[in-house]
C-alpha cells in the first residue's frame, strides 16, 4: 500500500477478510448537537432599551480610592462593546450616584471592583439598571449590591446582594480629638456610619487641685444618655492615670503602674450621629485629658 | 493635617492613617452622669448633614473654624503650678502609703 510493505501477518489477515471490511467501514460516530450559524438567539436574558441607564450608587468611607465598572454588550450588530468606566468617589460617606447611558443592546456581564489598597468595608456600591435617567422612576433590575474591595468587587450574572450592615464590619483604629485642658473627651458617630465600640483608651492628667476625681464613660444622643459605666475608682490631685474600657473586661486598678479598666457593654451598635463621651465629676480646670485611642467595627450606614 | 478648633481649642488629625476622615465636634462646657449637658455655644460640629436632593452635604456648625498647625506641633508644656506646704505634705504622705 503506497509503496510500503506491510508486515505479512497483516498482509495475509487483509486478503482473508475483504468482504467484512466492505460491511464495517471505520469511522467516527457524527456528533449528536450541531449549531446554528445563522439568526443566533442572545446569550444573555438582559435587553438593555435605548431610555435604560445603568446606576452605579457608591458610598465611600476610603480617601484616595477608585471604582471601576466594566460592561459588556452585545450589540444589535452582533459586536461585542465594552465599557470601562472609572469612579474616584468622596470619603465622607455620602452617597454618590453616576449614571452610564447605555446603547440598545443586552447586557452580557457587569462588574465593579476597587483600585489598589480598598479595605474590605470602606466602599459600599450598588448597581441598578435604571429607567429614565437621573429623574428615574422605577428600577426594574438590581445587578449587585456590596463592599468592593482591591481584589474582590460585584458581578453580574451570578451576583450577591449584600445589605451595607450585613456581615462583619470593618475594624478601625482612631485617634480622637485631644481636647484643651478643663475639657472632656467627646467622639461622634460620623454621618453615614455606623459603629460598634470594642475598646478605648485615654489618659487623665490631674493637677494640683486636692480633689477627687470619678471617671465615667457613657453613650448618648446628644440629649438622651443610653449607658453610663460606672467608676472604678477615683483619681486624685496630680496623678497620670490612663482608663481602658472593652467588653468583657473586669473593672479593677493597678496603683503600681496608673491603669484601670472597666467594662464595655458586650454589643452595642451606635448609629450616626450617637455621642462616646467621659464624663469626669469633680473636673478642674487645669485637668487635661489625652486623645484617645479607640478600636472600633464600623459599616455604612443604610 | 492637624488642625486646631478655634472653638474648644481641641487638636485633631482629620485623616487617620487608614485613609478614613475624622469629623471633629466640640465637647460640651459641661455634662453630667444624669444625661443633663450644657454645650458651648460656639461649638463646631463637622459632621455633614444632607442638604436638598442635588445639593452638596454641609456641615453641621462651622463654629470658629479651626487652624492648621505646622507639622510637628507640640502642645506647650503645661505651666508649673505653685506647689504649697501643704500641698507637698499631703503628695509625701500619698507617697508613702501607695510604696508601703
Amino acid at each position: 500500500m503506497n509503496g510500503v510493505e506491510l508486515p505479512p501477518a497483516v498482509e495475509e489477515a487483509e486478503e482473508a477478510q475483504p468482504e467484512a471490511a466492505e460491511e464495517f467501514p471505520w469511522g467516527t460516530l457524527p456528533p449528536l448537537i450541531t449549531y446554528q450559524l445563522r439568526d443566533v438567539q442572545p446569550a444573555a436574558w438582559l435587553h438593555v432599551t435605548p431610555n435604560d441607564q445603568l446606576a452605579v450608587q457608591l458610598k465611600n468611607g476610603q480617601a484616595g480610592i477608585g471604582v471601576y465598572v466594566c460592561l459588556r454588550l452585545l450589540l444589535p450588530t452582533g459586536e461585542l462593546k465594552e465599557i470601562v468606566e472609572t469612579y474616584s468617589p468622596a470619603a465622607n460617606r455620602v452617597s454618590e450616584t453616576y449614571y452610564i447611558t447605555l446603547p440598545e443592546s443586552y447586557l452580557l456581564s457587569a462588574t465593579v471592583v476597587g483600585s489598589g489598597g480598598v479595605k474590605v468595608g470602606a466602599c459600599w456600591v450598588r448597581a441598578i439598571l435604571v429607567y429614565g435617567g437621573p429623574k428615574w422612576h422605577s428600577f426594574p433590575v438590581l445587578l449587585a449590591a456590596g463592599y468592593v474591595a482591591e481584589l474582590s468587587g460585584l458581578a453580574w450574572p451570578y451576583p450577591r446582594y449584600i445589605h451595607p450592615c450585613e456581615g462583619p464590619g470593618r475594624p478601625r483604629v482612631i485617634v480622637g480629638t485631644d481636647p484643651a485642658p478643663g475639657n472632656q473627651i467627646t467622639e461622634t458617630v460620623p454621618t453615614g456610619a455606623r459603629w460598634r465600640l470594642l475598646t478605648f483608651r485615654a489618659q487623665l492628667t490631674t493637677n494640683a487641685t486636692v480633689v477627687d476625681r470619678l471617671v465615667f464613660l457613657g453613650f448618648d444622643t446628644g440629649t438622651q444618655v443610653v449607658w453610663v459605666s460606672v467608676p472604678v475608682f477615683s483619681q486624685s490631685a496630680s496623678q497620670t492615670w490612663g482608663y481602658h474600657w472593652a467588653a468583657g473586661l473586669q473593672a479593677r486598678s493597678l496603683a503600681g503602674a496608673q491603669i484601670c479598666q472597666d467594662a464595655l457593654p458586650d454589643y452595642v451598635v451606635l448609629p450616626a450621629g450617637f455621642v462616646i463621651r467621659t464624663i469626669t465629676a469633680g473636673m478642674q480646670a487645669g485637668d487635661d485629658w489625652e486623645a484617645p485611642n479607640y478600636l472600633v467595627e464600623e459599616w455604612s450606614e443604610p | 493635617m492637624m488642625y486646631q478648633c478655634g472653638s474648644c481649642g481641641g487638636v485633631y488629625q482629620d485623616l487617620m492613617a487608614d485613609g478614613s476622615l475624622y469629623f471633629h465636634a466640640c465637647p460640651p462646657l459641661e455634662v453630667d452622669p444624669r444625661g443633663r449637658v450644657v454645650e458651648r455655644p460656639d461649638k463646631r460640629n463637622e459632621n455633614l448633614v444632607m442638604g436638598e436632593p442635588g445639593e452638596a452635604p454641609r456641615m453641621k456648625a462651622e463654629g470658629r473654624g479651626r487652624v492648621e498647625l505646622e507639622p510637628g506641633w507640640q502642645p506647650p508644656a503645661p505651666a508649673a503650678e505653685p506647689r504649697g506646704l501643704l500641698a507637698r505634705a499631703w503628695e509625701r504622705i500619698r507617697a508613702s502609703v501607695t510604696t508601703g
